[in-house]
């Protein structure tokens, strides 16, 4: 199978018509969950790092190495 | 302890998508950051076994998912019956424009089986490649793939969506635009 970095493109199986293919959501149903899911996503993400998180990741010393 | 810093930036670049996982995961956002917090302590007691230039993302990814599945197991409960059960009584209904609203998602996504939510936001909104969330998951690209459709086509009937919605349907206008993650 082709490479498939694009995980919001997944390989379409629908008609020219817009024949929704038997195993999946049509185009227009995937796009809107799509959006959602990276809705949901955004708002987790716009609620920035929990305290207790940041603190363990505090603890934790940073040796610089140059290049890696 | 001390890691390398492009360690630690990783990881803090990826705490967002991780805690985005564990919530589809445990459906209650203070058992998903425990989650999140005991795969860092985790992680960061294993560091050593990380190979540098691999999938720091997997490599967690795979952690929080082994952590809840153990959970689980032991807790010998199914987190997501109670969960089920309840969303399953509110109805979710498209609105005309195509669009749903993001709480009504939210509803039916809590709807879906375990193995549905997680690849739906590792492919759908973490950005993971097939084979990325096959190796997370721990199964074959196929098995990831059909595994996502199946998802979608749940989802879009628990959302009341139209199937023939391909048909001439107006993209949705109610939600903004989120074309990069």
């Amino acid at each position: 199978m082709e490479s498939l970095v694009q995980p919001t493109k997944p390989p379409r199986r629908e008609g020219k018509a817009g024949k929704p293919a038997k195993t999946g959501a049509s185009s227009a149903n995937k796009a809107l969950i799509t959006r959602n899911l990276r809705l949901v996503y955004d708002e987790i993400a716009g609620e920035g790092i929990p305290d207790n998180m940041l603190e363990l990741l505090n603890q934790l010393g940073a040796k610089e190495e140059k290049g890696s | 302890m001390t890691v390398p810093a492009a360690f630690k930036t990783e990881l803090i670049e990826l705490l967002p998508s991780l805690r985005a996982f564990a919530r589809s995961l445990a459906h209650n956002p203070a058992q998903a950051d425990d989650l999140v917090q005991d795969t860092l302590v985790k992680a960061l007691a294993n560091v050593e076994r990380f190979e540098p230039g691999t999938n720091l993302r997997a490599w967690l990814f795979t952690i929080l998912r082994n952590h809840y599945y153990s959970q689980l197991r032991k807790a010998k409960r199914e987190v997501e019956d109670a969960d089920g059960r309840l969303a399953a009584r509110l109805s979710v209904r498209p609105e005309q424009d195509g669009s749903v609203d993001l709480e009504d998602f939210k509803v039916a996504f809590k709807q879906l089986q375990s193995d549905h939510r997680e690849v739906l936001t590792l492919v759908g909104a973490s950005g993971c490649s097939y084979e990325e969330a096959a190796e997370i998951c721990g199964c074959a690209v196929g098995t990831i793939k059909s595994r996502v459709n199946r998802a979608r086509r749940r989802l879009s009937e628990l959302l009341g969506l139209d199937k023939d919605s391909d048909a001439g349907f107006p993209e949705p206008v109610a939600l903004q635009d989120t074309a990069s993650v």
